[in-house]
């Protein structure tokens, strides 16, 4: 297996300092290789966005990391200065986001913002910056780019400024793109059309991809390898057909059945996992799982099982599966 | 079938169960601002203890037709009929007497409960207004009874909104429709804004009170696969009007209309092997300030002809319970064959 070009080790994160603190994400590991997509699939509260977020070095306000590397091409990103992370940024990782139309400037027109990164990370001129950006809309598939490098965010549909913060993210040919739920806000043919982009842009450009989304379906279209978290871990981790055929974890398993599935006969009632998803300041001891588990032991409740490696590619932090 | 009669006391004694349906939209137009045509032309039936999923994009006028439907505002034009009676232009006060039987569930759950109410006083507010539940003790008992219906604890009854969670919120909104034994909810939405594990949870809780109440269901929503699960027939709308409605089966496996194609192709795979032959829709649907002329779905068709730009298709009847409005539906117009002079055949 080649060097991975992202690696998280170890990531743990808190908010508040001291007996206060409240820890959102308890030990993330996650890896991605060149060129391959790594679907990261969780509920709200999992921890998926903060991952993201801290790997671009976008900490929230009162939140610190307590423990953890975050290797990028062979350096801790949680190292680097503010300034050295600017160099990054927009340059060699690259985030979009779940509403494009908080996240592009309204009173910008979306040329200058396509421009802006290009202008500070390559020094290209006004002139010049302004052609990437039109040959930039054309690549995302934005019909008429010459008219619409002029637009304002709010002169286009929902779809484009996905399109256009897609345009945004890939101007300086970026190593990794991080996209949150890029396709969360969309409708159903729109996403069509956004999937098929990111896919045919990776084959294209040799793109990774890290793909945050609470769809199991964007999962399916998109990732090479998943990673499922829950309660601030990741609680499995697989290559991704083989998630599909036989999740390990129990809470993957129960994700798979309660989703219900467009192609298949329908049963009279969905099945569920009981309970809710707990908020993070109420995470429950042990296994953060246990409470809604199936296949709960007695030590679960005790003791957080660590990741164990299961076969080809494939971890799971469940004690259930801890036999043999 | 899989439902249950209704459970007696809502229809009462000597109600003649005719086949009429309980909700009929004829010609719905609404109009916002003298130009955009939210809703343009729909026509629409519920019947009665069914689950009709209305599904669009958004934009497409969807929630316009729920609150025409439960008339949260007024149509510019056309009929709405509930029960068999006009209620088109029925002043506020006369609403009332309908409302208990008309029911809704909003999408979020964050926003439909008044976070100043108490979870007890807002699930029986329903039963309160029509008389149906006392004061006091009473009320609050009945509300412990009503939050063991969606598993919820009668302990909580005097807990804010903001101390639920937000399956538990919808589970709340779901059961304040319920209260009343409505024989029609209309839900936008109802479980889009929730996670995942909660979601089934909540569609499940849906249809065993559907069950038990004998309540039809106007479903709208966008999400294909929920809407397979719990629908008994589709309505598909696009700009302001309806394109095809079918029973659900013939829907997902024979879709007519090629917008029905297209919405259905898109839905995302459900495993990475069975990735789906896709009709990717060119652009995005107009805004229905601009509609387009003739057919409003040609800009996007990939089938469109000069025809389709020019003449409105009607929604007509080409099979049973099966009505689309597209010039080429045929009751079977995926077999070229049949459209060739006997003897010949197609050839790939």
């Amino acid at each position: 297996m080649t060097a991975p070009l992202l690696s998280v080790e170890g990531l743990r994160l808190a908010f508040g300092t001291g007996e206060d603190a409240i820890e959102a994400l308890r030990g993330v590991d996650i890896s991605i290789g060149p060129g391959e997509c790594l679907g990261l699939v969780g509920e709200s509260g999992s921890g998926k966005s903060l991952t993201a977020f801290t790997t671009m070095g976008l900490l929230p306000t009162q939140s610190q990391v307590v423990a953890g590397r975050v290797m990028f091409a062979g350096q801790d990103l949680l190292q680097k200065s503010e300034r050295e992370l600017e160099q990054l940024r927009g340059n060699d990782l690259s985030m979009i986001f779940q509403e494009p139309m908080t996240a592009l400037n309204p009173v910008m027109h979306v040329g200058e913002q396509i421009a802006a990164p290009l202008r500070r990370h390559l020094g290209l001129s006004r002139k010049a910056a302004r052609t990437r950006a039109i040959e930039q809309l054309d690549l995302v598939g934005i019909p008429d780019p010459h008219a619409r490098v002029d637009n304002f965010p709010h002169e286009m549909s929902g779809g484009m400024r996905q399109r256009t913060m897609i345009a945004m993210a890939l101007a300086c040919d970026p190593k990794l793109l991080i996209a949150d739920e890029p396709t969360t806000a969309l409708d159903t043919t729109i996403q069509a059309q956004i999937i098929e982009l990111l896919n045919g842009l990776r084959r294209e450009l040799g793109l990774s991809i890290l793909i945050i989304t609470h769809d199991l379906g964007v999962i399916a279209e998109m990732a090479d390898r998943v990673a499922v978290m829950y309660g601030g871990r990741v609680v499995e981790e697989s290559p991704v057909d083989k998630l599909f055929d036989e999740p390990l974890h129990p809470y993957s398993k129960g994700l798979l059945r309660s989703t219900p599935d467009i192609d298949m006969p329908v049963a009279r009632r969905l099945a569920t996992i009981s309970g809710a998803v707990p908020h993070v300041t109420e995470l429950p001891s042990g296994c953060t799982f246990h409470p809604r588990c199936p296949d709960r032991l007695e030590i679960c409740s005790k003791e957080a099982p660590e990741e164990k490696c299961v076969g080809a590619g494939r971890r799971v932090a469940c004690w259930a599966r801890d036999v043999s | 079938m899989r439902r249950r009669g209704p459970t007696g006391g809502v229809l009462g004694e000597g109600c003649v169960v005719t086949e009429e349906p309980i909700l009929k939209l004829e010609r719905l137009q609404k109009v916002f601002g003298g130009k955009i045509h939210a809703v343009d032309g729909v026509d629409l039936e519920v019947r009665k203890r069914e689950t009709l999923a209305l599904v669009g994009e958004s934009g497409c006028g969807k929630s316009t037709v729920a609150r025409l439907a439960l008339r949260l505002t007024a149509p510019t034009a056309g009929t709405i009929a509930f029960e068999g009676r006009d209620i088109t232009k029925l002043p506020q006060w006369k609403l009332k007497s309908i409302r208990r039987r008309l029911q809704f569930v909003f999408q979020d759950p964050y926003s439909s409960l008044d976070p100043r109410v108490t979870a007890g006083a807002s699930i029986t507010e329903p039963m309160f207004v029509h008389g149906l539940v006392g004061f006091g003790a009473k009320r609050k008992a009945k509300a412990g009874e009503l939050m063991e219906k969606v598993g919820l604890s009668a302990r909580h009854v005097d807990q804010w909104p903001r101390q639920f969670s937000g399956g538990q919120r919808q589970r709340l909104g779901i059961i304040r429709a319920f209260s009343v034994e409505p024989h029609l909810i209309v839900a936008d939405e109802p479980v889009s804004a929730l996670d995942v594990s909660v979601r089934s949870q909540v569609i499940n809780l849906l249809q065993d009170l559907q069950e038990t109440v004998g309540t039809a269901y106007l479903f709208i929503s966008h999400d294909m696969a929920t809407v397979k699960h719990i629908a008994d027939r589709v309505a598909v709308m696009y700009l302001g009007r309806i394109m095809e409605t079918a029973p659900k089966e013939t829907f997902f496996s024979a879709p007519h209309h090629p917008y029905s194609q297209a919405l259905l192709s898109a839905v995302p795979s459900s495993h990475p092997r069975r990735k789906r032959q896709r009709v990717v829709l060119p652009g995005d649907p107009p805004s229905p300030a601009k509609t387009p002329s003739g057919c409003r779905f040609h800009p996007r068709c990939p089938m469109a002809v000069d025809r389709c730009r020019n003449e409105v298709p009607e929604l007509r009847a080409i099979g049973k319970d099966h009505q689309v409005a597209c010039h080429f539906a045929a009751p079977n117009p995926l077999n070229v064959n049949e459209l060739l002079p006997a003897g010949s055949t197609a050839t790939a």
